[in-house]
C-alpha cells in the first residue's frame, strides 16, 4: 500500500533535470528522470551555440514528452571552457530557472569530462583546447568506478603539463577536445604511459553533467540563481594588460 | 476593457544592463538600468569581455526587479523582447541566450529589435501620438543616422557618418584632453564655461547636398590643436576647445538635419541615441526647428542613453504587426536598421 503511494508520487513529482553543455565546441544536453537518464543530444558540428541551443532544447524535451513545468532543476556547465560558450549556456539556463523557479547548479567543466574516465584505473586528465597553446585541465584519479579530484583547475601549456606528468611515471588517460590537437606531444613526452580513447568516448558527455548533477541533487546542494557565474579561470586580456602597466589585479 | 499588453524586454548590447516593463507600448511600469561605467572607466572605454561577464551575472537581478517594480511576474507577460544587435557580439549573446529560455519556458512569443530601431522609439515612449513621416537624427555612441520613418518598421536612411559616429569623437577627443570617459557628458560639463568660437575648427559638410557625416577632420583638427600647444608649451583652455568642438559637431548636425527636413518634406523631426541628451544639441535643434517651422521632439534625457524601456517600445509595435522571433535567433552584432 504504502509502496503504491510512492510510485503514484513519483509519478506526479518527477524530478525531471535538464543538464546544458556549451563548454566547448559539443552542445549538449541531458533529460535526467532522478538519477535515470532518459534523453540526450549530442552536437559536434563546430558551428556555434547560439542558434541551436534553444531549438535542442525544446527538441528534447518535445521528444521526452516533458514539459518545462515539469523541470525539477536545471545544470549548466559552469566552466572552464569557451567564454562565450559558457555564457550563452549559462543565460540559458539561468533564464530556465529564473521562470519556472526552479534550482540551478553549475557542474564544473572539466568533473564532468572526467567522468568519462569512471572505467580507467589510474589518473584521469581531461583537457579543453584554451587557445593560445595552453589546455584547461585537472588531474583526477579514477579508482573502483569513483573519480576523484587531486589538485586544482588550471590553464597551462600542454608542454609544461606532460613534463610535470613524465614525473609521476604512471598511466595517464587523457579526455577532451585538447587530445585531437595535443596527442603527438602527449605521447612524445609520456610515451606510452599517455592513454587516449577514440574520440567518440572522449568528448564532453552532458549526460556526465546530468550524474553529477543528480548526485548533489539527491544531496540538496544547489546553486544561487543570483550569484553562480562561470569558473573563467583567465582573466580578460583588459585585465592583463592593464595589470602588466598597472601592477594591479583586475577588478 | 482589454487587458493591457505586457512586454518584458532586455537590453545587454553594450555596457548597460537592462530589463523594462512596459505596458501597451508606452506607459513604463518599470526601466531599470544597471550601469558598468564604473567597471569600463580604468580602462578608458568598454571592455567587451568584461562587459559580457558583467551581463551575465546582473542579467537575473535586473529582469527580477523590473518585474517586481513592475508588480507583474512571467505569466502576466504577452511576450519578452531582446535586443540582438547591432552591439558588442559576446554581451548581445548574454541579453538573447537569456530572453530565449525565458520565452520558451514561460511559452511567450519572443521579439528581437534592433538597437538603433530601440533609439528612436524612445520617441514613441512618451510620444505615442506621433504622425508619419518623420525625420529623425539617431547619434550615439556607435551611430550616426538621419532616418526617415515612413511608418512603424519602414526607415530609409539618408544619410550616415562616413568615419566616426558623433559620440565615437566626443569619446576620442575627451580621451585626448584627458577628460575620460564617457566622453560626451565630459565635453559638455566643461564646455559648459567655455567660449563655442573661442578656437577655429574645420566644418566638414561634404559635398554639396550631401547628408552624410564625417566627424574625423574635425577630431583630428583637436588633436592637432593640443599637439601644437603641447610643442610651444603653452597652456590649452579646455573649456573654450570643448566648447569650440561641441559646438562644431552640432552646427553639422543641425545643418543636415534641416537640409533632410527641407528635402523629403517632412514636417516633425526627431532626436534619438545617446548623444541626444547633450543639452547644447536639444537646444540647437530645438531654436532651428522653431525658426523653420518643424514640430521637434526628444525623448528625456534617461531614454536617450541604452536602455531597455525603448527596446520594448519598439517591440509592442512589432508585437502589433505579429513580427516574432524563432528560438534559432542569433545575436547581430554588424545589424544594419535598413
Ligand atoms: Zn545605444
Amino acid at each position: 500500500m504504502e509502496r503504491d503511494q510512492g510510485k503514484l508520487l513519483r509519478k506526479w513529482i518527477k524530478l525531471w533535470l535538464l543538464s546544458i553543455d556549451t563548454a566547448s565546441k559539443v552542445t549538449g544536453l541531458a533529460l535526467n528522470d532522478n538519477t535515470t537518464l532518459v534523453a540526450e543530444s549530442f552536437l559536434h558540428t563546430g558551428k556555434n551555440h547560439s542558434e541551436r541551443l534553444m531549438p535542442m532544447v525544446l527538441q528534447i524535451l518535445a521528444n521526452a514528452g516533458v514539459d518545462f513545468s515539469d523541470l525539477g532543476a536545471v545544470a549548466v556547465t559552469s566552466g572552464p571552457g569557451s567564454f562565450t560558450g559558457l555564457r550563452i549556456g549559462m543565460a540559458t539556463a539561468k533564464g530556465i530557472a529564473q521562470v519556472k523557479r526552479i534550482p540551478i547548479l553549475g557542474i564544473n567543466t572539466l568533473d564532468a569530462l572526467a567522468q568519462g574516465g569512471l572505467g580507467f584505473n589510474g589518473v584521469v586528465v581531461p583537457i579543453l583546447d584554451a587557445r593560445k597553446d595552453e589546455v584547461y585541465t585537472a588531474s583526477y584519479r579514477a579508482e573502483n568506478g569513483k573519480v576523484v579530484l587531486l589538485d586544482s583547475y588550471r590553464a597551462i601549456s600542454p608542454r609544461i603539463l606532460s613534463q610535470e606528468l613524465r614525473l609521476a611515471d604512471t598511466r595517464v588517460l587523457f579526455l577532451g577536445d585538447g587530445v585531437a590537437t595535443y596527442k603527438e606531444l602527449l605521447e612524445e613526452i609520456l610515451g606510452h604511459n599517455a592513454v587516449f580513447l577514440p574520440e567518440r568516448l572522449s568528448l564532453p558527455r552532458a549526460a556526465n553533467v546530468g550524474a553529477l548533477a543528480a548526485a548533489r541533487m539527491a544531496l540538496g546542494s544547489y546553486d544561487d540563481l543570483y550569484t553562480l557565474k562561470p569558473m573563467y579561470i583567465r582573466q580578460s586580456e583588459a585585465e592583463v594588460t592593464w595589470a602588466k602597466k598597472f601592477g594591479q589585479g583586475g577588478c | 476593457m482589454d487587458k493591457k499588453n505586457l512586454i518584458l524586454s532586455i537590453e545587454t548590447s553594450c555596457d548597460e544592463t537592462a530589463a523594462a516593463v512596459i505596458a501597451d507600448g508606452h506607459d513604463i511600469l518599470a526601466n531599470i538600468i544597471f550601469s558598468q561605467i564604473p567597471v569600463h572607466q580604468k580602462f578608458g572605454g568598454v571592455v567587451p569581455e568584461i562587459a559580457s561577464r558583467h551581463h551575465l551575472e546582473h542579467l537575473p537581478q535586473v529582469v527580477a526587479e523590473a518585474l517586481q517594480m513592475a508588480e507583474v511576474s512571467f505569466s502576466d507577460l504577452d511576450a519578452i523582447a531582446v535586443t540582438y544587435g547591432p552591439g558588442l557580439v559576446g554581451a548581445l549573446l548574454v541579453g538573447v541566450a537569456g530572453a530565449k529560455a525565458m520565452a520558451a519556458a514561460q511559452g511567450l512569443p519572443l521579439i528581437g529589435v534592433n538597437h538603433i530601431e530601440g533609439h528612436i522609439y524612445a520617441n514613441f515612449l512618451v510620444h505615442p501620438q506621433l504622425q508619419f513621416p518623420l525625420l529623425c537624427l539617431l547619434v550615439s555612441g556607435g551611430h550616426t543616422h538621419l532616418v526617415l520613418l515612413q511608418d512603424h518598421g519602414k526607415y530609409k536612411i539618408l544619410g550616415r557618418t562616413r568615419d566616426d559616429a558623433a559620440g565615437e569623437a566626443f569619446d576620442k577627443v575627451a580621451r585626448a584632453m584627458g577628460l575620460g570617459y564617457p566622453g560626451g557628458p565630459q565635453i559638455q560639463a566643461t564646455a559648459a564655461t567655455g567660449n563655442p568660437l573661442g578656437i577655429e575648427l574645420p566644418r566638414a559638410w561634404l559635398e554639396p547636398g550631401s547628408l552624410d557625416f564625417s566627424f574625423s577632420g574635425m577630431k583630428s583638427a583637436v588633436l592637432n590643436y593640443l599637439n601644437r600647444a603641447g610643442q610651444k608649451g603653452e597652456v590649452v583652455d579646455k573649456a573654450d576647445l570643448a566648447a569650440s568642438f561641441q559646438q562644431a559637431v552640432i552646427e553639422i548636425l543641425v545643418g543636415k538635419t534641416l537640409t533632410a527636413a527641407k528635402a523629403t518634406g517632412v514636417r516633425t523631426v526627431l532626436l534619438a541615441g545617446g548623444v541626444a541628451a547633450n543639452q547644447a544639441l536639444r537646444q540647437s535643434m530645438t531654436d532651428a526647428c522653431n525658426a523653420a517651422g518643424y514640430n521637434f521632439y526628444y525623448p528625456p534625457i534617461e531614454l536617450c542613453t541604452d536602455n531597455a524601456a525603448m527596446i520594448g517600445c519598439a517591440a509592442y509595435y512589432k508585437y502589433l504587426r505579429g513580427e516574432f522571433s524563432s528560438q534559432d535567433l542569433n545575436a547581430i552584432p554588424g545589424m544594419a536598421l535598413a
